[in-house]
Formats: structure tokens, sequence, C-alpha cells
């Protein structure tokens, strides 16, 4: 065996954020904003759906977002205290307090699970495959739905965003190490649910 | 309790989708990464809902660029004096208002010397018609 995975993973260090000319253009001429806003809504409103489980809640913090973060531009620092930061980072910042606020809402306002997203997500043309998945992505959800609001914000965010543990750091507030523990121990609860 | 290190690291590299010796994670995390990659899947707005917010964010865009400086937002020109340009002295312009003599002085010795030419082909012209076939 050569070790692979055991060596120890270097840090990936962010050098370089891809908006770094988009974010500058939105800075001089708020218009430009418009082409961030189209790379990253959908990302912001899956991220929103997962949280809330409800289409219109999904739209109202996607909405608050991006408003947000249009007049929110010139207070943007690419360098944090710690680390250099991401436009998207900044902008999963604002959609979690959104979130946050939405969910302190939601307590006193609940709603039913998210059936139609279990619906969406079922690839297969076979009925028989689509029985299948249909049910492994039910038990999928369920268990994902018993991780604690920030082990699923981490799985959501790795898996449905594809951030690195470092930029999830940036968004959380913790560091990349403690980011791949709480991933580890949602897989764990998840595998562990999943039998 | 805490996972062991090497086993963090070998989970992050199969997330990434890079190779991972079967023993650093077992088939049971394996299949719940396959699993939950599968199942999560990023959902998208309604078209509706996205030009909405679209028209709505250029809208507030438009207020913001209406409230800023407009001094700072304005090009910022020079006026540039062509050289060769009459002066239009008033009684109490400066020395430093003047215009540049020499590029006066070009321009008046273009003149003359483009006046003498259509004389010279005035006259060339004129003398070919009137010679005697």
């Amino acid at each position: 065996m050569f070790g692979i995975g055991r060596e120890e993973a270097p840090e990936r260090p962010i050098l370089y954020d891809v908006d770094r000319l988009a974010v500058r253009a939105a800075r001089r001429d708020p218009q430009a904003f418009e082409a961030l806003y189209r790379k990253y809504v959908a990302q912001v409103y899956s991220f929103a759906l997962y949280e809330t489980r409800d289409h219109h809640a999904a739209e109202d913090v996607t909405e608050q977002v991006f408003l947000s973060a249009l007049r929110g531009m010139p207070r943007f620092e690419e360098r944090s205290e710690h680390a250099r930061s991401t436009f998207r980072a900044w902008l999963f910042r604002i959609a979690r307090n959104a979130l946050a606020n939405e969910r302190r809402w939601q307590r006193r306002h609940p709603v039913g699970p998210l059936d139609a997203a279990l619906a969406v997500a079922s690839p297969t043309a076979d009925p028989a495959d689509e029985v299948a998945t249909r049910d492994l992505a039910a038990r999928a959800w369920a268990a994902i739905d018993e991780l604690s609001d920030e082990r699923r914000q981490v799985i959501v965010l790795r898996f449905v965003e594809e951030m690195s543990a470092q930029e999830i750091g940036l968004v959380m507030g913790r560091s990349p190490g403690a980011v791949r523990v709480l991933v580890h121990r949602a897989l764990r609860t998840v595998a562990r649910r999943l039998g | 309790m805490f996972a062991p290190d090497p086993e963090l690291h070998a989970i992050d590299r199969l997330l990434d989708g890079l190779p991972v010796a079967s023993d650093d994670v077992g088939p049971v995390m394996r299949r719940a990464a396959w699993l939950l990659r599968q199942t999560l899947v990023r959902y998208h707005p309604s078209f509706r809902f996205e030009e909405g917010l679209a028209a709505r964010l250029r809208a507030e865009a438009g207020g913001i660029s209406a409230t800023a400086d407009p001094a700072a937002a304005a090009p910022t020109a020079r006026l540039i004096r062509f050289p060769g340009s009459l002066p239009v002295l008033g009684p109490d312009r400066s020395d430093a208002d003047q215009p540049d003599r020499r590029g006066r002085g070009y321009l008046l010795g273009g003149a003359a010397i483009a006046s003498a030419s259509i004389a010279t082909v005035v006259v060339a012209w004129r003398h070919v018609r009137e010679r005697p076939a």
C-alpha cells in the first residue's frame, strides 16, 4: 500500500478570489453586480432551500441575501482578520445570518417537510430504480434532518456547493480542521442512520 | 471522541474526488458519502423569481448610482488648446492664456503657400486654354 490518504493533506490556501474582477466592477458600478447575482443565485437559493425546506422561504432569504450584498459591497473585505476571504464566502456568511433570522421566524410558524425536493432528486428513468433511489434519498434526507444545524450546513456546503474545508471555515467562522471534524461526524451519523 | 487525523484528511480527499486507500475510509463511510453525493443536488429558483429579483437589484443599483457623488462618478476631461487657433482676447487675459504664437505662424505660412499654389494652377490652366490650337 502506498499510504494514499495517510499523508498530511496540506492546507489549501485560497490564493485568488475568482470573483475579484467582478467585485471591483460592481464596486465601481453597482449595475455590474448582476453578473455576481447570476453566478450565485442558484447556490444561495439551494442553500436556503435545504435549510428552510420551503420554496417561498428560500426565495425570501435569497432576496434578502442579494439585496444586503449589493448594499454592503463597499464593506466587503477580501482580506479578513485571519485569512483571505472570497466573495462567495462573504455571501454565504450573509446567507447564514439571514437563515438564522428565518429560523427564528419558522420556530414560531412551523412548516412541513419539503416533499418536492425528493421528487426532483430522482434522476433515473427506470421505475424500479426510481423507487429505490427515492427510498435511499428519503432515508438520506431523514438522516440529514436529524443532524444539528451546524453539521447539516457543513454537509450542504461540502456536498451541494462543493466548498473546500477552508472556504467552509470562512463561512462558518471555524478552522479548516474543525470543519473536517464536523464533516466526519456528520458523515458518521448519516452512515449509522442508513445502516 | 475525536476521529484520528489521517481519517479526517482521507475523507476530505475522498470528497474532493481524490484517490483514497480502502483501509483509510471504510465501506460504510464511503457508501454514505456516495449516497449524499447522489441525493444532495443543487436546486434552481424559478425563472420568474430569478428575473424578478434581477429587476429589483437593477433598480436598487440604479438608486445607489444616483445617490453616489456625481463629481466622483463623472469622467475627468481636460481641454487642450489647438496650437494654431486664433486668440479671443479679452481685456483681462493674462500672458499664460495667450495661444502659441509659433503655431499661429505655421498656420499663416501654410495658408500663404496654399494660396500661391492655387493661383499658380489657375494661371497655368488659363494659359493652356488661351493658347491657339
